[in-house]
This record gives structure tokens, sequence and C-alpha cells, in this order.
């Protein structure tokens, strides 16, 4: 089905492109926010992608390969929008609902992920790029590398060195928790 | 549930969550431009059959819309002179680096300062350097006065972009700070130096290069340490990652920082003549007054190795610059405590 409508779109069908692309941009608008951390400019990078995609679409040889090409064109997008994003740029939170404060499990889950933001936020743009393809849209480590254009090598190297920050930081907050409750104690 | 999948569940979740909600306007937008633009393949596949008709050779595309085995001479020229024009880019671009004021050779071996001692003059005035080594470039003397208790402190010089705190001075004087006056900063180096003789030197360093038999640049700071390990054997001491290290302190960093701690012990009798004796030093970069650092055996250090994103950065706490220092430094009550030099500053960002 899919390699169906690469094939239409390649020949410049413009509603089997659309048709193509419409259940993926929700997935390539996440890994972008992930990836760029703005959400305007996470939008900006899906459009472009999705444009280029249009405009390249009859170089793609393999049209089972659509996906693929279509995460590293995303990723390269990414890159671009992220060079204009000034590093002291806030990054906006979205303050939800949900459980009560104060909960413990909520707390807990609050803390957590702030662990998790904080190491998330030091990662470099290919070490959050490497953690988002393959955490996030489920790539395995050879097709993310592919995606990235970068060897499985790299790509092992880049995983393991995110994962260590993301899990340094995890390690922290089990530490607060155990040294606040010896203080208590 | 083993401890891998704990972690990569819990990494799963947050990503799942930090993703957000999709933007339900947005496949709508991206498709009107879309409609706007004519795919590349079109004139290219028109220009590709031009070249075929005006040579004749048409026949041999045919049926190879992707892969153009085998060139005619005008479709090869047109592929050849791009070729040309980007490689010629590329000799320029892989031409050896030589620092603007010339002081260097192709492969940095004299960057800087000959005098690669890793501590400016011994005054108690100031740890800056010298007016000779001063230019306006890249180079910034912070006010003491900015140093103040509490006060998160920043170079608008160094990178990766850093904040930190000074430690008052101990014991009995709570609000001044611990550090000498007139500390240094450049784009690759913060300089904090301990009152006592203004000698012994904490500092930031981003280096331009590293030269100390590493295999693969960029360095990682495992790699950086094993490299300092090989290099000057047993006189430096691995101290261990930086999260478990009992030698760093649990507020040096503000979050947790990935990296490693190697000690370098007084081993070695100090050789003031000796260049780079154990052939292992950080580069600084060309146009600054930036003193190059030689990790050495006869210059007791520690070195907190940290990597930041794709950068390294070292925090680097030594002993004075030459044995005249080192004994004007000792004469004042010097205690050469490393783990002191390291608690002059507290919760370091890197952003």
């Amino acid at each position: 089905m899919q390699r169906d409508l690469v094939i239409r779109a390649r020949a410049g069908d413009v509603e089997a492109f659309s048709a193509l692309t419409v259940d993926k941009v929700a997935r390539l608008t996440g890994a972008a926010r992930l990836i760029v951390r703005r959400d305007d400019i996470a939008a900006d990078a899906v459009q472009d992608a999705l444009l280029l995609a249009w405009v390249d679409l009859p170089g793609l040889r393999d049209p089972d390969r659509f996906d693929a090409w279509l995460h590293r064109l995303l990723v390269r997008a990414c890159y671009r929008a992220a060079k204009h994003v000034r590093l002291r740029d806030v990054t906006e939170i979205v303050m939800g609902g949900g459980s009560e404060p104060g909960l413990p499990d909520h707390q807990s889950t609050v803390a957590m992920r702030d662990q998790l933001d904080r190491g998330f936020a030091r990662l470099s743009k290919d070490h959050r790029a490497a953690i988002v393809l393959h955490h996030y849209l489920g790539l395995s480590l050879a097709e993310a590398a592919d995606a990235l254009g970068i060897p499985l090598g790299t790509m092992q190297s880049r995983m393991n060195r995110a994962t260590r920050i993301m899990r340094a930081a995890l390690d922290a907050d089990e530490r607060t928790v155990k040294s606040a409750r010896e203080f208590v104690r | 549930m083993n401890a891998d999948n704990r972690y990569d569940n819990a990494i799963r979740d947050y990503l799942i969550d930090a993703a957000g909600s999709p933007d339900p306007g947005l496949h709508a937008r991206s498709m009107d431009a879309v409609r706007s633009r004519r795919q590349r393949g079109q004139w290219f596949a028109r220009v590709r059959d031009l070249v075929a008709r005006s040579d004749g050779s048409g026949s041999r595309f045919a049926g190879r819309s992707g892969s153009l085995v085998r060139r005619s001479n005008s479709s090869a020229l047109l592929v050849a002179v791009p070729t040309v024009a980007v490689l010629g880019l590329m000799v320029v671009a892989l031409s050896p680096r030589t620092p603007i004021d010339g002081s260097g050779d192709a492969a940095g071996a004299s960057i800087a300062s000959p005098s690669s001692t890793p501590s400016p003059e011994s005054t108690d005035e100031s740890i800056a350097p010298s007016a000779s080594r001063s230019t306006s470039i890249g180079q910034l003397v912070l006010e003491r006065d900015a140093l103040a208790i509490g006060r998160t402190i920043t170079s608008d010089r160094f990178q990766p972009p850093v904040t930190f705190e000074v430690t008052p001075r101990m014991p009995g004087s709570p609000t001044e700070p611990d550090v000498c006056t007139a500390p240094y900063s450049s784009a690759g180096m913060i300089v904090l130096a301990h009152p006592k003789a203004c000698v012994d030197t904490l500092r930031l360093i981003h280096p331009y290069a590293i030269e100390c038999g590493l295999a693969a640049m960029p360095a990682h700071a495992d790699a950086l340490a094993d490299a300092i390990l090989e290099r000057l054997g047993k006189y430096a001491v691995d101290r261990g990652s930086v999260s478990d290290s009992p030698v760093v302190q649990a507020d040096l960093f503000a979050y947790p920082e990935i990296g490693r701690v190697v000690d370098i012990t007084a081993g070695r009798a100090f050789d003031q003549a000796a260049r780079d004796p154990d052939a292992c030093r950080l580069l600084t970069g060309p146009r600054t007054a930036d003193p190059v650092i030689e990790i050495r055996a006869d210059i007791p250090a520690r070195l907190i190795i940290v990597d930041v994103g794709d950068d390294l950065v070292v925090v680097w706490a030594g002993n004075g610059p030459d044995a005249a220092t080192r004994a004007a430094a000792l004469s004042r009550g010097y205690t050469g405590d490393l783990g002191h030099l390291t608690g002059l500053v507290r919760n370091l960002a890197f952003s």
C-alpha cells in the first residue's frame, strides 16, 4: 500500500503524497520537538522536511526506503532549524492538569520527569537525534544510523553516551531521595 | 524486569510525554506548500533526456531512471565541473590550520607560549597574563567584585557557556571569596587562583586540541583519561568516574556529569628546562594568550575531565609554574591540597 503511494507520489501525484504523509506527521512533529526543543521551530522543520521530500522524491530509487529517507530529511531539517535557535532561548513548558499535587506518586513522577528533562536538555543535538530515532520512533540502531547518515558504530557510541547521561540523571534522583530519607531519620 | 529495561522504559515514557500532542493543522499547511512546488525530478529528467539525445546515446539510459551507469562525454562534463570545484574546496578546507599570529606550525606543536607551564606570574596582585602576553582578542578579565559569595558567575567568552559560584574563604571570612584577585577568562580558559601566593590555580579548560597520543578526535573524557594514564604511567592515578569519585566534592557540579578524574602525583623532580616531557598537553587556540597546559609527572595536578555534549572540558587544579614560584608559595604556607583547589568553586553547570 505504502509502496504504491510512494510510486504514485514519485510520479507527481500530490494526493498520493498527502495520503502517504498524513499519518506520519504526528510522529515526525514529536521527534522534531524532542530534537530542537521548540514547538514553533519543530513545526517549521517538519514542514521543510515534507516539502523537501516532495521536491526530491523522484530521486528516491527504492520506494521501500521512503520512511528512512524521510527521517533523514527530518533530522537535517531539525539541524538547520536548530542553528537559528539562540542558546539562551527560554524553553516554554506547558503546565497541564492531572492528579492532585502533593500526592507522593505525582511528586515522584514529576521529580523523575524533571531529572530526565535535565538530562535530555544536556544532550547535544546529535545525541538527542540518536535517542529520539531509537526510543521514540522505534527505529533499530542500524535504521537510525542510516537515517542519520552515520556508521553503525558511531550510532552505538552516541546511544551509549546519551543513555549514560539520561541514566545519570535518574541515578541522581535516586541518590537525592535516599539522602533525603537518611536526613529525615 | 532488569535495570536496563527499566531505564529504557523510563526514557521512552519520558520521550512520549515530552513530544506533546500533534499539531492538527500542520499537515494541511505542509500540503499547501507542497502543492505550490514542482518536483525536482521533472526538470532533471528533461535535462537528462536532452543530453542523451544530443549525443545520440539516449538508449543507454532507457530503463535506468535512477542510475547513470555509462555516461556520455557531455553528461560526464556536467558531473566533472562541479566535482572539480568541490574537490578544490575540500583541499582548501583540509589545509593545516596555522595560527593567525604565525606562532604555530601546521601540527600546532608550538602554539602559544613555549614556556608551556600552566600558571601565570606569581604575584599577590594578579594572576592575569603579563601585559606582553595580553591582547585584546578573546580575553576578558573579570572584575573581582563580581565574585561575591552566592552570586552565579559566568564568562561571556568561555565556551561552552558555564556558570558557577565561588566559595567563601575559610576560616573566618564568610563573605570573602577564596580566590585571588583578577580572575582571567578567555574563550578556552577560566583561571581562578588560590589567595596563598596566587600560584596554585583552578582552571576550566576547553582545549582547542589535544596532543596525548589519542587515536581519534574529538576526544571523549574516557579516552583522554586513558591516554594520560598510559603516558604518565605510575605517576598518574585513576580516581574513577566523576559521579562516583571520592575526590570530587558533592557540590562541585550542579547536575550529574559524565567524565573521569585523574590525579598526577608529584613523582618526579620538577625540570624547568624540560618541554612537554611526557608528550601530553592541552593546546589552546590561535589568537589567544592562554598558555599550553602540559600534563607532566613533575607538576602535581588533578584533572576532572567532563564530556559536555560533543565538547570536552577539563577542570584542572594544579600547582604553580616553576620552582622559584613554588618555593615562594611554600614559604607562605602553601599546602598543595588539590582537593582544596577544586573546592574554590561549586555548582558548576554547562549549557
